[in-house]
This record gives C-alpha cells, structure tokens and sequence, in this order.
C-alpha cells in the first residue's frame, strides 16, 4: 500500500506528465492570436454598386472595371413589348482603382446622354477585429446634354449640371449578410417649380449571400424631402448578383430607370404596385492595368 | 542566439510562397508572416500562415484566392504538424547545412491531409534556418477549381518555406 504522501507525489507527477504532454502537442498553441497583420474585412458584396448606388467596396490598385448597365422598360408593357425589353437605355462606364482606398469613375448614360463623373474614398475599412464598419465617402458630377428641344428656353451649363454627395456606412455582419446605410444629398439646378434644389436621401443597401458567387442583393433610397409626393417615389430594386472569374453579373427589377445619383433618386415615378418594374442588369468586367508593387 | 538550455525555436516572420506555373499564367503569392516552432529536444516541428496573408501582384487574383477558392473567412489558415524524421538534436548545434525529412499533416481549407517532404536545417553564425519545398494539390484539400480556369491553376502547387529561427523566449 503506498503511503500518503507516494500517492501524492505520484498524482502530482502524472499531471505533470499529461501536462506536459500536451503542451508538446501543440507547440503552436496561444500564439496564433498575436500576429501583426490587420485583417482587413472584404468582400461585403461583390460589386462596387449595390445595385444602382454605391456600395462600401472599393476596387484593388490597378483594377479597371469596364461597367455597362442596361434599364429596359416597364414590365407593364406586356407582351407586344416583350415586357418592357423592346425599350432600353445603357450607362457605360469606367471606374478606375488608383489604390485600394480611392476609385475614380467616369460614364455616360443614353438617357438623357448624361456624362457623369465620381471621386469614392474609403476613410475607415472594417477590420476582423477593429474597426467594426467601413466608411467610404464619394462625390460626384453629372451634365446632360441633349440637344435642347427649345432655343427660345436656353440651357446653360449650370442648368444641365447636377452633383451628389454620399457617406457610405457599411458592416459584413457575417459571410453571408452585408448591410450598408448611405445618406446622400443630390443638387441640381433644373428643377419643376415645386421642387427644391437639394435633395435629401438615404440609401439603404443589403446583400444576402447564398452561394460561394451568387448573392440576393437589394437597394432603396428613401427620398427625405425636396420631391413632390405625387410625383417622386423612392427607387426600390432586387436582384442578383452572379460572379464568374472576373466579370460581375447583376440581374434585377427596378421601378426606377436612371444610372446615376442625380437620375435615380430625384428622377423615379413609376410604382412597384402598378406593374410599373422594370428589368435591368448591370455587368461589369475587371482588368488589372497595374500590378501592385 | 540560443542556447541547449532552450527548448524551442520560433520564427514568425518566415516567408512561405506558392507558385502555380501553367502554359497560360503562372500564380504566385507571398506571405511573410508565417509562424513556426521547433522543439529542439523532440524534434516536433508546427507551422501555421494567415491565408489573407498571401500577397499577390495582381489584386482580382487575390480577392479570388480568398473569397472563392481558399473561403478564407472560413478556413482562415494553413496549419502543418509534424516531426523531424530520426531526429538528432545535433543538428541545431552543429554548424553546416543538414539534410532532413519532415513528417506530419497539412491542414488547409477544412481538410487534414498526411504529407511528408524534405528540408534542411542550417546553422550557421548563431542563426538557424529552415527551409524546404513541398507540393500541394488543391484537390487533395477540397479546394474547387471551376471547370472555366483549370487550365489557369496547375494541378500541382509548389510551396517554398524559408523561416529564420529565434530561441522562443517563455
């Protein structure tokens, strides 16, 4: 029979022993936590748009993504006009990544024939274990220039001008949700009389991820003031989102028509109840100009 | 510097990089971050790298890398554990370069494969350097290579260690 103090002091040495052990085991163990990288939080939706407004992701440095966005007309339409298909206008564009905090962008929309320009910065990006939201701030410019229908009514370039300006506030919540707030003010100059120059909004963007390339994605403006209630509605589009290599595919439905900020948010007056949605898809291409040092 | 009175090595600055040569593009990547430590008494050796560590030069790769092909944000590292092959503790005392075979399990991407390869231990001027190539094949780990780029990613990636070694102090 061993003694007390045997039994203890063998006790003793069998923890040590497993301790030990164990320890040996994973000689990796605790130190896994301390790296020093930041773990910058990507990918919170595939695209840099949600669907019409600008979402919290940027483009890498040297990325140029070529973007044709196409609106077709209302499915109301019915079937003489293939649901809407027969009738379509188109933004192309260039956005263009000069590093992974600043984009610049460029387009042009048929309707209207609408030049449009944007400067986007990311102030904040979400880290894993850090900043919990990005925030991404943009700027940007449009001119139409159609013809004007009316010599005896000259427009002036300031007349034809509009600008925006946006704060995005977005978060990854997890792989799979995205959700982003962005209030934006939208100014232009050639206004109906019971309009106001400055527009008021808030953007409000989410995506829902379901597979490793595929995404439910939605995009809604709720137009604050400045727009007459029975003219103005809020722009409202669900889509998806499908990405294959390097080229984004966004297929939606959409009650508004226009591309740009000054367009879509101060521009929308059909209504989702009335039929008056409209297909659309935006498809944009990625190319690397410039590979990063 | 080190001494026998030591028991383990870490480094947490190696540089582990992969290479993918195809007829079409060859893919390459850097991290140098990559954690490893050896314990000098048993021979055990364990290395693990941050996957959104891997530098690429081209930025579409790299967000491809992570969100499709490596699901980073799931499986966010490459763990190898494993032990020196007929270890002999004279190999971090002896200076010179020496042959060994490691032996273990690469766990990448949710999967944990066996994997034995070659390496060399060298000290010299009072450092210790490890390092070693090795292959990986993506299929082997459940990685998903669509049928549209297979002929863009090799069947067979090649990875290159090298880690400079400090006594780990605790």
């Amino acid at each position: 029979m061993l003694s007390y103090h045997k039994k203890g002091f063998l006790s003793i040495l069998f923890v040590a022993l497993v301790f030990s052990l164990t320890a040996q085991d994973d000689l990796l163990k605790g130190m896994e936590d301390s790296t020093t990288q930041k773990q910058w939080v990507t990918n919170a939706f595939k695209s840099s748009r949600v669907i019409n407004g600008h979402s919290m992701e940027m483009l890498g440095s040297g990325i140029l993504d070529f973007r044709i966005l196409h609106r077709f007309g209302p499915v109301s339409q019915g079937i003489e006009n293939l649901f809407g298909l027969d009738q379509a206008s188109m933004r192309m564009g260039f956005d263009w990544g000069i590093s992974r905090n600043l984009t610049l962008g460029i387009g042009r929309t048929t309707f209207k024939k609408e030049f449009d320009g944007f400067i986007k910065y990311r102030f904040v990006q979400q880290q894993e274990k850090g900043n919990a939201l990005s925030l991404v701030g943009v700027l940007g410019a449009s001119v139409f220039t159609y013809k004007n229908p009316d010599p005896t009514k000259p427009l002036t370039f300031n007349d034809r001008s509009g600008y925006y300006f946006q704060l995005i506030a977005g978060r990854k919540f997890s792989q799979n949700f995205s959700m982003q707030l962005s209030p934006t003010v939208v100014y232009r100059n050639m206004i109906d009389p019971a309009d106001s120059k400055a527009i008021y909004a808030l953007g409000i963007g989410a995506r829902y991820k379901v597979s490793k390339r595929v995404a439910l994605v939605a995009d809604y403006f709720v137009v604050a003031n400045g727009l007459p209630q029975s003219v103005g509605v809020n722009p409202l589009s669900i889509g998806v989102d499908i990405e294959t290599g390097g080229h984004v595919f966004q297929l939606h439905f959409s009650n508004s028509t226009g591309m740009n900020e000054r367009s879509f948010i101060t521009e929308t007056t059909d209504r989702w109840d009335k039929g008056d949605f409209r297909f659309g898809f935006n498809l944009s291409r990625s190319f690397t100009f410039r590979k990063k040092k | 510097m080190y001494s026998q009175a030591q028991n383990r090595l870490l480094c947490r600055t190696a540089a582990v990089k992969f290479i993918s040569v195809t007829p079409i593009e060859n893919i390459e990547a850097v991290n140098n971050s990559g954690l490893s430590v050896i314990d000098i008494q048993t021979g055990d050796i364990q290395c693990s790298v941050l996957l959104k560590g891997f530098s690429f030069r081209n930025a579409l790769m790299q967000e491809h890398f992570n969100e499709n092909y490596m699901e980073s944000d799931q499986f966010p590292r490459a763990t190898f554990k494993g032990k020196i092959d007929s270890f002999d503790k004279a190999i971090f005392t002896k200076p010179g370069n020496h042959a060994i075979t490691v032996k273990g399990s690469m766990d990448l991407h949710g999967k944990t494969n066996p994997i034995s390869f070659p390496a060399t231990i060298s000290y010299q001027q009072n450092e210790i350097v490890g390092t070693c190539t090795f292959q990986i094949l993506p299929g082997d780990y459940n990685i998903q290579i669509p049928k549209l780029v297979a002929d863009k990613i090799a069947q067979r990636i090649t990875v290159v260690v090298k880690a400079i070694y400090q006594a780990q102090k605790n």
